[in-house]
């Protein structure tokens, strides 16, 4: 289905979710150089629910002080500016996705897991390959599935024949939801992330994490999150609904340059982050 | 010396390298004889796996699959065959296969059995 034409199934919807304001704000102010904490602790500091999981972060085992740090500040200090970023944005999109009720036949924390598990692995494979915004590849990862949330919201029983049918016929998500709805949610989810005028590289880490339908140019991040995809389906990290593991693209492997042997390591260290990120983040 | 994940830990073995969380810092040093108390605390500050002496990582391993009756392998292969589609010729699909059947296998092991009891006596 053209472009155009899922834009305009998006703009028939009325109340489309909206990511909260708070982190294109704060990756804007990032993006600068003279952002001060004092700047950055103020825009977290609106977001109740946000600064309540940065000092809950900072306060876990993972990162072991044996004194309570009450104050924001020196919270953001601790963890670093892509580490708060990408905090920001898991928090957002932990608040969406919890805030409506699951479909009789798809499970929102198994979602949300999936989300999380596809960030994480995401990012592990762009550290392992030595790409230089892995923060950036981890919120491609946290919001490569979005459009299934949409499907789920306002799609609701073509949705639930959706997942039916991949259940019945093993084939993958989006295979299934092109037979039933006429279109994907890699094309409803990156037509979402334009409206909320994501940067380009976000939406086409959403746009072709299925890799059949081949980007012009492949670049590293869609390759990482493309196969982060793949990770943590295997390792059963929640579940966005596939019944089978799907298959990664040989050009997307070659195009982030690791060896066979490097897949042990990032998938244990990905399994390990994974379970952190979920406990700290109780569904 | 062997890399033991924490989850495998006993009291009794003794500790090769000290122990360090994520941050290098050492929370328990090298030659203590772990005790209960210890094993939990390094869930608490963090540390994942350490280093224990007259162990090999890769022998509780293959103890542990030994261990493994034929039913238990044979049922993960099963399902590991339902859940990947043929990937013929993609060896990163091979590889990815093969890690996760021996994550499934471990896990299975560390159900059924307490290996590790066995090594450190030998």
């Amino acid at each position: 289905m053209k472009s155009k034409k899922i834009d305009k199934i998006i703009n028939s919807i009325g109340d489309l979710p909206t990511l909260p304001t708070i982190y294109m704000r704060l990756s804007r102010l990032l993006s600068v150089q003279d952002s001060s904490i004092r700047k950055i602790s103020a825009i977290i500091s609106e977001d109740p629910a946000v600064s309540a999981m940065v000092l809950r972060i900072v306060n876990s085992a993972f990162y072991g002080f044996s004194k309570k740090i009450g104050d924001l500040q020196h919270a953001i200090v601790i963890l670093g500016l892509n580490e708060i970023k990408s905090l920001v944005l898991a928090t957002s999109m932990y608040k969406l996705v919890k805030q409506f009720k699951a479909s009789r036949t798809f499970n929102m924390e198994e979602f949300w897991k999936h989300s999380i598990g596809c960030a994480v692995s995401s990012r592990v494979l762009a550290e392992t390959a030595n790409i230089k915004n892995p923060e950036e590849i981890f919120a491609g990862g946290l919001l490569h599935d979005i459009g299934k949330l949409l499907h789920a919201m306002y799609f609701r029983e073509e949705f639930d024949s959706v997942v039916k049918n991949v259940v019945e016929t093993g084939s993958q998500m989006f295979e299934s939801e092109e037979k039933i709805l006429g279109f994907n949610h890699a094309q409803t989810g990156s037509a979402l992330a334009g409206k909320w005028r994501l940067p380009r590289e976000t939406i086409n880490m959403i746009a072709y994490h299925h890799l059949p339908d081949m980007p012009e140019i492949l670049t590293k991040e869609v390759a990482a999150v493309h196969i982060g995809n793949t990770l943590c389906i295997a390792l059963r990290m929640g579940s966005g609904g596939e019944k089978r593991v799907p298959i990664i693209n040989q050009e997307a492997w070659d195009v982030l340059n690791l060896k066979l042997s490097d897949l042990e390591y990032v998938m244990q260290r990905s399994t390990k982050l994974f379970e952190e990120s979920i406990s700290s983040m109780e569904f | 010396m062997g890399i033991l994940n924490i989850n495998d830990l006993k009291a009794g073995m003794v500790l090769a390298q000290s122990a360090v969380n994520k941050h290098g810092t050492t929370i328990l040093a090298e030659g203590n004889v772990l005790t209960e108390k210890h094993i939990n605390s390094f869930k608490t500050w963090g540390v994942t796996e350490v280093d224990i002496k007259n162990i090999d990582s890769d022998q509780v391993v293959k103890k542990e699959m030994e261990a493994l009756s034929d039913d238990i392998v044979e049922s993960i292969e099963r399902e590991l065959d339902e859940f990947f589609p043929p990937f013929e010729a993609n060896p990163v699909m091979g590889e990815i296969c093969k890690i996760v059947k021996k994550i499934r296998l471990r896990q299975a092991a560390n159900q059924t059995s307490g290996v590790t009891d066995e090594i450190e006596k030998d």
